[in-house]
């Protein structure tokens, strides 16, 4: 009796703390939802933050017009108004909506441009588009500094057409335009646009690096060992850097591969701290006598037309900054791309890495270009394009000398290079003790008998057990970030694994 | 070679054979396609011209069967893809008038399923047939006389279907002003024609209108204003010539003129500055009206030598003045009260005797039996008269000696104050 008593009273007070909390948790949603509208900074009409989608590389020819002699400002203005007017139209033809056109082209002008989307829009049909590349000239510009007229010469597009949202083309070509801008509410909108002659462009790369060396790559995927894909910044480290290199070169190799995040490296605005940090990587190469590849757009993953001039600018400083020091040994474009086949759609990924791979070449043909593969078959894609094909592999061993044939016969003469290989001796819970030290070295011992006979260049993964993962790499799961950790040819205690003395090349 | 060979040919194959040859370079000149067959051979672009006239009808005509395949046109504001019309075993295109309106090079590619099978281009030349629009631009819209400034026109025609018209377009250009009318040509470059118009010497308004084959543009205007004034002179204006502080003096300018003999344009700032006899500066303003500006100073209170000189600035500047003011004020009374404490000055007598006007400054300084400036009293008289009052607050009993000073008039007294 006594207990149902209190009992009772335990029940009735929490009751009573539940409904208060709940009547509370009732006042607090209808206090927010009555607060909830237009952000007050929205009365002023403030700017927007420029768009940094759309940045196609843009050199003026040197100023020679008619007219007046234009101000350094108004060139400027002329410039930013032009290429928005560029993006706008790539945007309405890409959605078929005419959403501020009006801002960049004048009454007449906008008429025809409507035109062609309505008929496009009824059609089913619609483009993505991106130029990539302008040289306008300023052929005039008024006394009273209201009209401009430019002729842009090859301009280098890419276009993919899509009916239904089928794709049914795509195309790069250079054309040139002629092109009058009237100042117009404080805006350089477009009068008039006559496109002059164009034709289909394909650049031709030229291919003069030295095949010696790619073939001769006995390398490792590098990373520190305690900041594992975030060596920059504020993380970097030279004297460990270059204790690792030291180490690297004792190994008798050759090569590093070193990443560079898209992101983390500031996008259109490269990190120039971390550039320096870059370009002291390579400094430390050479002091040890190693090459280096550079990987590009680690992280990245959109490959949209639209955001490819993006992508290009980051490329272009990146390339512009490291493409004369001696140490530099490939560029390669991407780790892995054809794991965003499924997410970003097969032929969009292989569209953005040729455009890459032609951006590329017209900053630097001096040094070769490769794309990361993660497995043979994938290698095959854009053989003829890249100047060596590089592929991982890690799968069994057994089956890897039928998987080199295949590509071999598959790419003819280009070299390839086994880029990333090697074994996690991962011994725990998640793998139910399944490997070990002594399974890692079984597989370098049976990988590298084929590497020697068949002669691949090879760059193993990696020097290090890592001490943790970033979820950004394998994502959270704990017996894939367990796996990753241990991976390395030396333990997180700094002693060598079996496998170790089975990488030690034979000094030439 | 060949010219030996049509010799050996009876006349009237000859004939024939000319007309072939006229056939062959008349085909020839047309078609000049740009075909890359990226493909097979299943397509082939039926005999066609590359060159045509914005509105004409556009079509292009293929052999071949697919009908899977669309023609990707590329113009200068957007693309667009055409399914054909088929006829038997032909694809037919028809360009959209979006397109075939569109002056400029429009590029075209026979696409099928990720593979382009032919590709060329039209060029669509702007219709100058029909009828034209003169758009035509005039900037700045007021300029100076004198021939070195200019008012720049610039033409940008287009045809019916608003394309620009083509290099080396004639356009004329003419112009009005008083009674003179003249007349310029340009030519296109780039799309525009474009002239700069010199200002005549004298100011007015100018008229300017653009034609090309009978087509007028409307009337544009430029607004001639009178180039920069010359120094110019300027004399002055008064009731009298005494130092009373009360009256006006009006300087005035002659009409300023620039270089062209233009009357300055109206509302020209005119800066008078007097340095006065103390080296202190004063100023007014007047804006002209029909050349002329005006502006007034007060008399000085006291007598004065100014010297007046009148600014545009930056542009022109006048004879200097030099202008005299006589006492007004020639003499005043000054009275106390038996303790000397209330001291009046009185009988301030203007240059006919009459009571001098209001406000006239007057300073009396206090100072002990050393010498020892202790306050400085200021007052302005009304009726003649002002009235200081040395509180016993202040100044005890004892000696003081005075100064007054008003009008340019100095008096010292020493008082024994109760």
């Amino acid at each position: 009796m006594k207990l149902n008593r209190t009992l009772y009273r335990i029940l009735l007070i929490l009751s009573f703390l539940v409904v208060n909390m709940l009547i509370l948790a009732g006042i607090n949603a209808l206090f927010s939802y009555l607060n909830t509208g237009a952000d007050r900074s929205s009365i002023l009409h403030l700017p927007g933050e420029s768009s940094t989608s759309y940045v196609p590389s843009l050199k003026w020819s040197p100023l020679q017009n008619e007219g007046r002699p234009i101000e350094n400002q108004t060139l400027m203005e002329i410039e930013r108004d032009y290429l928005k007017a560029w993006e706008i139209r790539n945007i309405a033809l890409q959605t078929n909506e005419i959403q501020g056109i009006a801002d960049y082209y004048t009454d007449s002008a906008r008429v025809k441009l409507i035109d062609i989307i309505e008929f496009n829009k009824r059609n089913a049909i619609h483009f993505k588009t991106t130029t990539l590349k302008h040289h306008p000239k300023l052929e005039f510009y008024s006394a009273d500094g209201k009209i401009a007229v430019l002729t842009d010469e090859h301009v280098a597009t890419y276009e993919e057409a899509y009916f239904n949202n089928y794709r049914i083309a795509k195309k790069r070509d250079a054309a040139s335009y002629q092109v009058m801008l009237l100042l117009e509410d404080g805006f350089w909108r477009i009068r008039h646009m006559v496109k002059h002659s164009s034709k289909s462009n394909q650049n031709v790369a030229a291919d003069n690096f030295d095949r010696v060396t790619v073939d001769h790559i006995r390398g490792i995927n590098y990373y520190p060992q305690k900041t594992p894909w975030n060596m920059y910044g504020d993380n970097f480290n030279d004297s460990i850097v270059n204790n690792d290199f030291k180490k690297i070169k004792t190994m008798g190799l050759n090569t590093v591969r070193v990443f560079i995040p898209f992101e983390a490296f500031g996008k259109t605005k490269i990190d120039t701290k971390k550039l320096d940090q870059l370009k002291y990587i390579l400094e430390l190469a050479t002091k040890n006598d190693l090459k280096v590849i550079v990987t590009l757009f680690d992280f990245y993953g959109d490959y949209s037309v639209q955001n490819w001039t993006v992508t290009h600018r980051h490329a272009e400083q990146l390339v512009m900054g490291l493409k004369d020091h001696e140490a530099l040994l490939a560029w390669d474009i991407k780790n892995e791309p054809d794991l965003d086949f499924d997410s970003r759609g097969k032929e969009q990924v292989k569209a953005w890495l040729h455009e890459m791979i032609l951006q590329i070449k017209s900053w630097d043909n001096e040094h070769p270009i490769t794309i990361g593969w993660s497995s043979p078959e994938a290698a095959q894609h854009l053989s003829t394009e890249v100047d060596f094909v590089s592929f991982h592999y890690y799968r069994e061993p057994d089956v890897f000398l039928e998987a080199v044939k295949e590509l071999k016969t598959a790419v003819s003469d280009k070299p390839i290079v086994l880029q990333e290989y090697g074994y996690s001796s991962y011994n725990g819970i998640w793998n139910a003790y399944s490997n070990s030290e002594d399974d890692q070295a079984h597989y370098y011992r049976e990988m590298q008998k084929i590497i020697k006979s068949e002669s691949i260049p090879y760059l193993f993964w990696t020097l290090y057990d890592f001490e943790s993962v970033p979820n950004s790499v394998v994502g959270k799961l704990p017996w894939r970030k367990e796996k990753q950790r241990h991976f390395g040819l030396i333990d997180n205690d700094g002693e060598p694994k079996e496998a170790y003395q089975l990488l030690i090349a034979p000094k030439k | 070679m060949n010219s030996t060979v049509t010799l050996e040919i009876p006349n009237k194959l000859k004939t024939k054979l000319y007309i072939l040859i006229l056939f062959i370079l008349f085909n020839g000149c047309q078609d000049t396609n740009i075909q890359t067959n990226v493909e097979d051979d299943i397509f082939k672009l039926l005999p066609s011209r590359n060159k045509y006239v914005a509105g004409e009808k556009i079509q292009l005509q293929f052999q071949g069967k697919n009908n899977n395949s669309f023609l990707w046109l590329s113009t200068a504001f957007g693309s667009t893809m055409l399914t054909p019309a088929e006829e038997k075993d032909n694809l037919t295109f028809t360009f959209p008038i979006s397109f075939s309106q569109k002056s400029g090079s429009c590029y075209w590619r026979l696409v099928n399923d990720e593979k382009i099978l032919l590709e060329g281009e039209v060029y669509i030349l702007p219709n100058t047939e029909k009828t034209i629009s003169l758009e035509s631009f005039l900037g700045p819209k007021r300029i100076a006389a004198g021939g070195t400034d200019f008012s720049m026109l610039v033409a940008a025609p287009t045809d019916m279907y608003d394309n620009v018209l083509g290099d080396s377009t004639e356009i004329n250009i003419h112009y009005q002003f008083k009674n003179d009318i003249e007349k310029a040509t340009a030519y296109l470059r780039n799309g525009i024609g474009w002239k700069n118009i010199y200002s005549p010497h004298n100011s007015g308004r100018m008229l300017i209108t653009t034609s090309h084959k009978g087509q007028s543009s409307k009337e544009m205007t430029t607004i001639v204003n009178p180039a920069n004034a010359m120094d110019f002179n300027i004399s002055y204006s008064r009731n009298h010539n005494y130092a009373d502080g009360n009256q006006m003096i009006t300087f005035t300018s002659d009409v300023i003129m620039d270089t062209f003999g233009n009357t300055v344009s109206d509302g020209t700032l005119v800066t008078f500055f007097v340095k006065n006899s103390t080296g202190a500066l004063l100023k007014t303003h007047g804006t002209t009206i029909n050349g002329i500006a005006k502006g007034s100073l007060l008399h000085p209170d006291k007598p004065e030598i100014w010297s007046v000189t009148a600014y545009i600035t930056g542009t022109a500047k006048s004879n200097s003045l030099a202008v005299r003011f006589a006492p007004a004020v020639k003499d005043f009374k000054i009275g106390y009260t038996e303790d000397a404490r209330t001291i009046s000055i009185h009988q301030m007598q203007s240059f006919m005797g009459q009571l001098a006007p209001d406000g006239i400054l007057v300073a009396l300084e206090i100072r002990d039996e050393k010498g020892i400036l202790l306050e400085t009293m200021r007052a302005t008289s009304r009726e003649g008269e002002v009235r200081f009052i040395l509180s016993k607050d202040f100044y005890s009993s004892g000696n003081y000696q005075l100064r007054f000073s008003a009008a340019g008039i100095i008096k010292r007294k020493e008082v024994t104050l109760q």
